[in-house]
């Protein structure tokens, strides 16, 4: 590479670092805090019980973990399976042995009075059209589960917690 | 020890949102190049900002970083939800069988053009767009990331010597591509 050729490569370096990456935009922003928030946040149960019971029953955490950093997934599986009767709806708790075991000590200590769950909000919303083929239609629907459980001292407690779907609808052209 | 926990979440909690302020472009920027369209791109930088500070608590808040977690970090985990979002999208597009998927990055956009220099930066990003990905990647962790070639070698998982020999033949095929009248 001869001195010309360096010095354009030395010009097209400054002109690269002088481009600005386009920002995120601040609808980006207001999921991205609300995600943080779950995910740095304090244990949904955490605010609403103050007598430190854990979401699977016990009064003190397994050895080596800290209540506060079971996975919000967790809490909702064995939440789930008391509301449905042994069937974990959460899909990141489902198959999972581990999961499905705290889920059932949940079930048997706590009682889920009531389970709501209402849509949210509709986050994204896709129809895909293929020459000579069906289109599918898929969305991504954001799940608003609300719980009143009661916990095997009788304390009563209610949370929300927030999950996401995506479900994909063929459709037929007539 | 749970007044620590507590501690730590609660710093952890603050320092996000001014360590996103000050990287968020430059990450997002990366995030568009591992994925296909501007929803993935957002998707993938918002699973590598949760795992990134899910990780490891004690690392990321230790004296040694100076209570952020590093660059290199970061950008390591959005290459790790990009590839996991690829997967995703792979069974997806099977069960789709997506016969129109537009050309690569066509519709996303990676640099703020609202600056007078919107032509000339239009052809770089075009430029870029171009490139191979494993061209790409490191001329964008080098110059937009600030990383140096030791911490780009660890981000991509390659030997220093490779991640620096990228980069020149990376800056090479731009220069050949971009015109060298316009480089003045």
């Amino acid at each position: 590479m001869n001195s010309s050729e360096d010095s354009n490569i030395s010009l097209l370096e400054q002109e690269l670092a002088s481009l600005r990456p386009l920002p995120p935009n601040p609808e980006f922003m207001l999921r991205l805090s609300k995600r943080m928030a779950r995910a740095t946040g304090p244990a949904p149960l955490l605010e609403e019980n103050t007598a430190q019971v854990t979401p699977f029953g016990a009064k003190t955490p397994a050895k080596g973990r800290s209540w506060q950093k079971l996975a919000p997934w967790a809490v909702a599986a064995s939440v789930s399976v008391a509301a449905t009767g042994g069937y974990i709806i959460n899909q990141r708790g489902k198959g999972d042995p581990v999961a499905q075991q705290r889920a059932e000590r949940s079930a048997a200590l706590n009682q889920v009075l009531t389970a709501q769950r209402e849509v949210q909000a509709v986050k994204k919303e896709e129809i895909t059209i293929l020459p000579n083929q069906d289109a599918t239609r898929t969305i991504r629907l954001q799940y608003n589960n609300h719980y009143q459980v009661q916990d095997g001292n009788g304390q009563q407690f209610h949370y929300h917690y927030p999950t996401e779907e995506t479900i994909v609808i063929p459709m037929r052209f007539r | 020890m749970q007044n620590t926990t507590t501690t730590s979440r609660h710093q952890l909690e603050e320092t996000w949102k001014p360590w996103f302020a000050k990287h968020g472009s430059r990450l997002l920027m990366f995030a568009r190049q591992q994925t296909r369209s501007e929803a993935d791109a957002e998707d993938v930088l918002q699973d590598a900002m949760v795992r990134l500070w899910k990780s490891d608590m004690v690392e990321l808040i230790s004296e040694e970083n100076a209570g952020e977690p590093s660059l290199a970090a970061a950008f390591t985990q959005i290459r790790r939800a990009a590839i996991d979002q690829a997967r995703k999208n792979i069974r997806r597009a099977n069960r789709e069988d997506r016969a129109l998927e537009m050309d690569e990055y066509s519709d996303v956009v990676w640099f703020d053009n609202s600056l007078e220099l919107d032509e000339r930066s239009a052809q770089i990003e075009t430029a870029l767009k171009t490139l191979p990905d494993y061209y790409r990647e490191v001329i964008t962790l080098k110059i937009w990331g600030d990383l140096t070639f030791e911490e780009i070698a660890e981000t991509l998982d390659i030997p220093m010597n490779t991640a620096a020999s990228r980069y020149r033949y990376a800056l090479e095929k731009l220069r050949r591509t971009l015109t060298p009248a316009k480089l003045s």
